[in-house]
């Protein structure tokens, strides 16, 4: 039995078979998945790639090579049918109840105003491309689509997604940015940060890590998406954590320069695009005060991991919407940090190798269920978490 | 007040949908066939909801039924 999901008085109800129904997903998704994804990882290694290098007599090394001899069976095509297909089962069981409950949610979520942190949208702000092109993650309407006045559905629905999507048996939606403070205690023990963004925070889940870990800190986070906002400013209050959301791009903030002592993002960066990003690199360097440091979570660049996972990580490219994965896989982004003005000597690439906290064990679990689902990064990098981090000078 | 129109949410996400099979007939039939599944799994978990509060219960109370899964 999974363990179930933190509730908070923000979260849509769900009857008997609305939550069977999702929790069925989430099983399906868990489950199959792993077994196709090691069932085809097996394929690989011990049948098409010898097969493959003995008739050509040539390595299978390059991911779009493998991508099409996998390709030519039909394991493989069920697997990213099946991985397609739960995607769309999971937004499906996700919709109707938080369409059902709209009205009653978003009374809710001005109900749940108790003044501890603040919300402020921007209705001018020009959203970027690479967020509007596509609905990425499948999630229909997307990170952005508002369909009322104080819309918080793309909220309502991704705040029961993270829990399904999530590869890890836990009920923590945290957990991603107990990855970031756990690793940032390790390595910066004595970081005491007063001022924190946090960019990209979609509803504020992973923010949550940061302000449990520093409760005095002034916690900013930013998004996009207006119905995320809404949702995450009416879930942290919900949750009574202190947190200031703000309607910006990363790309460009109101905010003055020096203003933060720590920068964070999780998973923003593979979602951006390769223009994007470098500009979002500037904003930290522009943003952060003299000793003030950044770090960016987001999984292995390409060359960061061995052609048969390339062509892992390539394939949400296609199944899962995600236009613009593949080439930003292909940045090299310790030059861009150093290029946007951080010192070389100041910019670190590094993998989480977080041991012995407190969630050893819920973090063990899911990145066991992550790294059968193929989503491992190399030796020694246990959640397959990649940080880039730049401390200013 | 005037009566609210009831808001209607996509369900459909934006962007080509790919297709894995040659014919596209086969995708149709992946999707129909683990919707299918899905929809399986959830009756028979409803029908254990139903049998459990049948033995608690001389009188069966539907409502008793959105009680019994751990959610
Ligand atoms: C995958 S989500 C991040 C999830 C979240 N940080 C977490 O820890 O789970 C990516 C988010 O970045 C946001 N985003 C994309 N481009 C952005 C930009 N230029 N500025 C701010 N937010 C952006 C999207 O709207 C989306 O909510």
């Amino acid at each position: 039995m999974p363990e179930a999901q933190h509730e908070h008085g923000m979260m849509t109800n769900r009857s008997h078979d609305e939550a069977e129904r999702q929790n069925n997903v989430r099983t399906l998704r868990q489950s199959l998945l792993r077994k196709f994804a090691s069932g085809s990882r097996e394929q690989f290694y011990r049948e098409i790639k010898p097969a493959y290098e003995k008739q050509k007599g040539a390595p299978l090394d390059d991911y779009r090579q493998i991508r099409e001899e996998m390709l030519k069976g039909t394991y493989m095509k069920f697997q990213m049918g099946f991985h397609r297909v739960v995607q769309e089962l999971m937004f499906e069981s996700l919709v109707s109840p938080v369409e059902e409950q709209l009205p009653d949610l978003i009374q809710r979520s001005k109900d749940m105003e108790q003044n501890l942190g603040t919300l402020e949208l921007d209705p001018d702000l020009e959203l970027p491309r690479y967020i509007t092109a596509v609905d990425i993650h499948c999630q229909p309407g997307g990170f952005t689509a508002e369909h009322c006045e104080d819309d918080i559905a793309a909220g309502a629905i991704y705040d029961r997604a993270i829990h399904i999507y999530n590869s890890g048996s836990s009920g923590m939606t945290d957990m991603a940015g107990r990855i970031v403070t756990q690793y940032l205690d390790a390595i910066f023990p004595e970081l005491q940060p007063i001022r924190i963004l946090d960019m990209g925070c979609t509803i504020g889940q992973s923010t949550a890590a940061y302000v449990k870990r520093w409760p005095d800190a002034d916690v900013h986070a930013i998004d996009v998406g207006p119905a995320l906002l809404r949702y995450g400013h009416a879930r942290a209050e919900a949750l009574g954590h202190k947190i200031h959301f703000s309607q910006q791009s990363a790309e460009h903030t109101q905010f003055e320069d020096g203003s933060f002592d720590l920068i964070t993002s999780n998973i923003l960066a593979h979602e951006t695009s390769t223009k994007a990003w470098p500009a979002i690199i500037k904003e930290c360097h522009r943003l952060l005060r003299p000793g003030g440091i950044m770090i960016h979570a987001d999984l292995p660049q390409l060359n960061e991991v061995d052609p048969y996972r390339q062509f892992i990580y390539t394939n949400e490219t296609h199944y899962n919407n995600e236009p613009f994965w593949t080439k930003f896989r292909t940045l090299d982004l310790k030059k861009v940090t150093t290029d946007a003005g951080f010192l070389p000597e100041n910019v670190i690439r590094d993998f989480s190798q977080v041991k012995g906290g407190k969630d050893q064990a819920k973090i063990d679990a899911a990145i066991e269920t992550s790294r059968s689902a193929g989503h491992g990064a190399p030796a020694g990098s246990p959640l397959g978490m990649a940080f880039i981090i730049g401390i200013k000078e | 007040m005037t009566e609210e129109k009831k808001i209607k949410l996509p369900r459909v996400a934006k962007g080509p949908r790919p297709m894995m099979f040659e014919d596209e007939a086969n995708d149709i039939l992946l999707s129909m066939n683990v919707s299918l599944l899905n929809e399986l799994i959830v009756t028979r978990q409803r029908l254990d909801a139903v049998e459990r509060v049948l033995e608690s219960k001389k009188r069966y109370e539907p409502s008793r039924c959105e009680r019994v899964h751990a959610r």
